[in-house]
């Protein structure tokens, strides 16, 4: 164990140490239960559904008074009880004739705070997307929050993250290390995007801290916005950028003389009609390399295409703290 | 739907549910029964297998763990306990490890009573593979210090290497690495002209490294995260919650080097360091508020304070305090504090504000790694960075009528950036002082925005939507420009005699942008087995004192200790390098501080077929037009059509299957120019034919040697033979097919599989041409030659993955699982594999780039076939 983890424990020693005084919801789980049997003693094992799972759950902890019992969220649904063909009060599933919002109010009774503060207004909720879209509160592992399993439900309605998962560059998604909810608030955010934190950036950095600064020398266009070079999801160009270098960063740096601004094409590549230009066969007499016996050229293969492209050199994009890092090279 | 649920049905008489309620206080629970014990109880279970992977692959396990042929033991498992469901105490615990096996390993524990206090503990280990293909001739890999192995080349080494390679080898005394490229220097034609830059630092080493020199090494980082969650209920609507986090990361990734001046190589860099992060919040929450006050602190820390690597190439490129060894940095240590508090209050059932806000300190003050020449002037021991950051946002919510709701919403952020501004007097990449010298002065830049929305949402018709916004957004950009000012003015008069500004430019080239955004949106429930939405935004984006480019020669002062034009001394601390020191193009605007209309198109149709079939289709699109970019980012197109199928043959059998289609461009476009302007010249004597730029750009004539001299354009402003474009495109098929079987074999087995194949071509074209040298230097001849621009190859790649997973259930505490997986990977990428030469070659590394060492790499490619197998066992 090392000694930082050593250090986590002992500090959680002495935090759990402040809840000594701290109350319990004193509860009665057997009248909760009995509350219950009005709809367990049908919605019983024999179920398809798995109703009972839920007493698995932190939904099923009787003796939490705070817990609820069904009809806390299904409501009393005394029209079902008199006749089960009638629907209960409130249902969640997709067909149900309860509108998202009313589906949502339920679950906003007792988890409007924390994470769920910006619920109202946000683009889930303003696209009728209400909690039991996502999440299915009976069974005994909800699938949305596990990581394994999280994208299999994203990915219902977000399609091109899903396609974009499955590139060559990606994030660590199918191995269930990075999912969604390790940047998106899906229940309302301060940021773009259903961002974890307040902005793109600073969300990044709960990963990519190194790349915080403050810089001596800063890139402005990373400064600005991750995302003005990267793409999050997947992408055909490692690591995860928009494109490729060096057009990546001519689209910021194509103004200047001398190599920012040259024209890069297979004309540079080996072989290509630029590289090879002083070579034999265009009337310039070329010198011979004396040990590979080959022809050699002047305007060698452009290194700013090869490899990593500009960062083959200018290796500190996202910014420095050398004193001679003004460029990015140190 | 099943008979249970159909029979349940048929006992619709009030009657009998009456009958059944008044008995259920006589009866026993229902779910107190034995046979309920699955569903209401958690089940524990023990995993214990092995991984069998038939072929070894990086980048198969790049983040899976299983990059090794082999089988590798696996397992995990999960213990839930404490009190049961029905018990008045609410203490639980749980205990669950999976992939402990392997280095993708995750633990995690958690203690509580809920409604009190919850403790939990995870542990998680993310392991990145990056490349196995990477060879260099440097030693000490994974190190701080990078050498290069001694000269003559190991006998063992020249044996195996062609005669050209052993010959240098074994005769004409390679001292040391730099007389690598001592056949470069002693060229000379055997007629006529002679060869520019035949003779330069860094024109060799890559070429003439035997392959034998080159070792391997796997590049990659393993990260290991610990995570402690305490929350506590102090009161009822008080709690408090902590969160600490630490990650070690750990490995090597791959970074370019430039010793001295602009050539390199690739080499790994150490990584070693850690973050710790810690978030406290304070809470309280009541039926008509909520409020959270809390901290959230990041420490960032590195072992790595600096790595050297040897300096392969020719020349005195390093000053000597370096000792020929260029010395990289790693990452500076940072700190970031933020206290926040937000809060919302309901009005009433409709009505909600939130305000939330922030205060964020961010520094890093990490003593700059010397010891640094004499001849630098360093002003300060630290860069002293600090960035103050505020942010505030408040959202309003409504509903003044039943069908309408409506959101306001204000959002404000400010980072600014208070660290000092200095000038530094250093040397370009270690280089050789004062050859290389530099004297730039940091201008700390800062951002402020200010956002405002505002949406309504109406109902039409219970099945119709509408939702109408606006968006405005404020983007002030800010530089400390002082000192660097008050340099240049210094120097007002030398820059006005030769009628040039002497404003300093800062990093941003636009100090304001205004933004707004129309949004509309479209919902309908068109039938009822027919939903989609439709929606549309339109942005507007305009700069304000876009600082664009002017034309001209470099009139700014020269770059070492010289002299302006009308013959001021600059002291070198005072040798101002402007950004505009090099002739900048006119007309070129940088994409993300520019003027830009955007369109943005989303668009779903939802058709629920029959009960069991679902089907659905996506459309979306988007636009970027830079308007007012003569060069550069002119426009960025994507569009993506996706169908998607989901058949829910029975409760225990779901097939889905779907497709996209994704286009992206982006088209670029600019003038090529150089430092060398176009300048009269007389025609080649020894380069035939001599044709004009017109002709040149007519097509007739490609790749021709430029030696008219009558139509030969003197600005290189306006000369058409430097005009080029670009467009870059991502066109992405992907397919997926799947299935989920429950219950087979009497319900003992469960299957499921899915198929993905995702197909990615990324054309780069590129038309028209740039000079080039054709290394000539003969007096009174032309070097520069028109070539045609030509397209990239294609950069493609396959990514098939197969998936087959079922679990058989031997009794009912018993089961296996077993699980199949082909993968594939398929990949074409010039920017590795045209720098590798062919197989076999005792030159085949680093062969076709003289000023960088190259890395022996290609892209990727693998089929990899892994079968997993484990016993479960689980109980009650």
């Amino acid at each position: 164990m090392n000694k930082s983890l050593q250090q986590l424990l002992a500090l959680s020693a002495c935090i759990l140490g402040l809840n000594a005084a701290a109350p319990a919801f004193a509860a009665d789980a057997k009248t909760a239960l009995d509350q219950d049997k009005v709809c367990t003693a049908c919605h019983d094992a024999s179920w398809d559904k798995p109703i009972l799972s839920i007493y698995q759950t932190r939904h099923g902890v009787k003796g939490d008074g705070r817990t609820p019992g069904c009809q806390t969220c299904h409501g009393t649904s005394e029209n079902h009880l008199k006749s089960p063909s009638n629907t209960p009060d409130v249902t969640f599933t997709a067909k149900s004739a309860n509108s998202a919002e009313a589906k949502g109010a339920v679950c906003l009774t007792c988890h409007l705070s924390g994470a769920r503060t910006n619920w109202a207004g946000s683009k889930h909720q303003s696209q009728d997307v209400s909690c039991s879209t996502c999440h299915t509160v009976h069974a005994a592992k909800d699938k949305v929050r596990v990581k394994a399993t999280q994208t299999e439900v994203c990915f219902t309605c977000h399609k091109t993250e899903r396609a974009e998962s499955l590139r060559m560059s990606t994030h660590p998604i199918a191995a269930g290390k990075v999912v969604c909810s390790d940047c998106h608030n899906v229940h309302g955010s301060d940021g773009p995007k259903l961002m974890l934190e307040h902005t793109v950036r600073d969300t990044c950095f709960t990963c990519h801290a190194e790349k915080r600064g403050p810089f001596l020398w800063e890139h402005p266009s990373a400064m600005d916005d991750c995302m003005n070079c990267h793409t999050p999801h997947g992408s055909t160009n490692a690591p995860l950028l928009k494109a490729r270098s060096p057009w990546l960063c001519q689209t910021c740096h194509g103004d200047g003389a001398p190599h920012p601004g040259n024209l890069y094409s297979a004309g540079l590549l080996p072989g290509g009609n630029a590289a090879t230009v002083n070579k034999g066969g265009t009337g310039v007499n070329s010198a011979t390399n004396p040990l590979t016996g080959s022809q050699m050229s002047a305007n060698a293969p452009a290194a700013q295409l090869a490899f990593r492209g500009c960062t083959n050199c200018h290796t500190t994009v996202h910014g420095s703290n050398h004193p001679s890092g003004q460029r990015f090279v140190r | 739907m099943k008979s249970t649920q159909q029979s349940f049905l048929a006992r619709t008489s009030v009657i009998a549910v009456r009958c059944a309620l008044a008995a259920i206080a006589a009866v026993p629970a229902a779910y107190a029964g034995e046979a309920d014990d699955a569903l209401i109880n958690p089940t524990h279970s023990i995993e214990v297998g092995a991984v069998s992977v038939d072929k070894g692959s990086y980048k198969f396990g790049e983040y899976n763990g299983l990059e090794k042929k082999g089988i590798v033991p696996n397992g995990g498992f999960e213990v839930r306990g404490g009190a049961p469901y029905d018990s008045d105490s609410a203490q639980r615990w749980s205990v669950e490890a999976t992939n402990l096996g392997l280095r993708t390993r995750t633990m995690g524990a958690e203690f509580g009573e809920q409604g009190r206090f919850r403790l939990k503990f995870g542990y998680d280990e993310i392991q990145r593979n990056q490349y196995d293909d990477y060879k260099t001739p440097y030693s000490g890999l994974g190190t701080t210090t990078l050498t290069l192995p001694g000269y003559p080349v190991a006998a063992a080494a020249c044996a195996a290497a062609p005669a050209a390679s052993s010959s240098r080898c074994s005769t004409t005394g390679l001292a040391n690495w730099n007389s690598l490229q001592s056949p470069y220097a002693t060229v000379t034609p055997a007629t006529g002209a002679t060869l520019a830059n035949a003779v330069y630092a860094g024109n060799g080493p890559g070429v003439l490294i035997p392959a034998m020199m080159h070792g391997g090494f796997n590049i990659g980082t393993l990260r290991t995260r610990e995570n402690v969650e305490i929350s506590t209920v102090l009161a009822p609507g008080w709690s408090f919650k902590f969160v600490a986090k630490h990650e070690d990361k750990e490995g090597t990734k791959l970074t370019g080097v430039a010793p001295g001046t602009r050539q390199g190589a690739l080499v790994p860099e150490p990584i070693n360091n850690a973050t710790n992060q810690f978030k406290a919040n304070l809470s309280f929450v009541d039926a008509k508020s909520n409020i959270d006050f809390g901290y959230y602190g990041s420490f960032f820390q590195n072992s790595i304070k600096s790595w050297t690597m040897a300096n392969p190439f020719a020349g005195t490129l390093l000053d000597p305090v370096f000792g020929d060894a260029a010395r990289m940095v790693g990452a500076a240590p940072n700190q970031m504090h933020r206290l926040n508090l937000t809060g919302g209050y309901n009005f009433d059932k409709t009505t909600r504000l939130v305000v939330s806000g922030y205060y964020q300190r961010m520094t890093q003050d990490e003593p700059f790694v010397g010891p640094f020449p004499a001849t630098w002037m360093v002003p300060v021991t630290s860069p002293q960075t600090k960035v103050i950051n505020t942010n505030l946002n408040a959202t309003l919510t409504m509903k003044p009528l039943k069908d309408l709701s409506l959101l306001a919403q204000y959002k404000y952020e400010d980072r600014d950036n208070q660290t000092p501004s200095h000038t530094y007097t250093t040397a370009w990449a270690d280089g050789a002082f004062p050859a290389n010298a530099n004297t730039f002065t940091n201008e700390p830049i800062s951002r402020k925005t200010q956002q405002f929305l505002l949406e309504g949402d109406y109902k039409l018709t219970p099945k119709q939507s509408v939702k109408l916004g606006y968006q405005y957004e404020q983007i002030e950009r800010t530089a400390n420009t002082s000192v660097s000012q008050a340099l240049a003015n210094k120097y007002a008069a030398q820059f006005a005699a030769v009628g040039a500004s002497n404003e300093s430019e800062s990093g941003w080239k636009s100090d304001k942008s205004k933004e707004q955004t129309l949004k509309l949106e479209f919902r309908s429930r068109l039938a009822e087995a027919l939903s989609g939405r439709l929606a549309y935004d339109y942005s507007q984006r305009r700069a304000e004192g876009y600082s664009d480019n002017e034309g001209g020669a470099p009139v700014n002062p020269p770059r070492s200790g010289g002299t302006l034009p009308v013959g001021a001394t600059i002291p070198l601390a005072d040798n101002i390098y402007f950004p505009a020191a090099d002739p900048v193009l006119p007309g070129f605007r940088q994409f993300y501080v520019t003027d830009r209309n955007r369109d943005r198109l989303r668009g779903n149709l939802n058709f629920q077929a029959s009960d069991t079939l679902a089907l659905q289709a996506n459309v979306a699109y988007n636009k970027e037009d830079f308007n007012q970019s003569t060069y550069g980012l002119k426009d960025t197109k994507s569009s993506m059509f996706g169908l998607d199928a989901t058949l829910q043959a029975n409760e225990n059998l779901a097939v889905n299957a779907f497709y996209s289609l994704e286009d992206k461009k982006f088209d670029y476009s600019s003038l090529a120019i150089s430092r060398v302007t176009s300048t009269s010249s007389t025609i080649n004597p020894l380069v035939l034919p001599h044709v004009s730029c017109a002709a040149f750009l007519s097509g007739t004539i490609v790749n021709a040697t430029y030696g008219n001299v009558t139509t030969y354009p003197t600005d290189s402003y306006t000369d058409p033979c430097r005009a080029y474009s670009m467009s870059q495109q991502d066109r992405v098929n992907t397919f997926g097919l799947g299935f989920k079987a429950a219950g087979l074999m009497g319900g003992k087995f469960d299957l499921n599989g899915d198929l993905s194949y995702s197909r990615a071509k990324s054309p780069i074209s590129v038309t028209g041409g740039a000079y080039f040298s054709n290394g000539v230097t003969a007096a009174g001849v032309a070097n520069t030659v028109p070539l045609t621009a030509s397209n990239m190859p294609d950069i493609t790649s396959e990514v098939t993955t197969i998936r087959v997973s079922g679990k058989y259930a031997i009794d009912k505490k018993s089961s296996i699982r077993a699980n199949y997986q082909y993968s594939r990977l398929k990949s074409s990428d010039w920017q590795w594999d045209a720098y590798n030469s062919t197989p076999g070659s005792s030159l085949s590394c680093g062969v076709t780039i003289p000023a960088y060492i190259g890395t022996c790499m290609s892209s990727p490619n693998y089929t990899v076939n892994s079968i997993g197998l484990s016993y479960i066992y689980s109980f009650q």
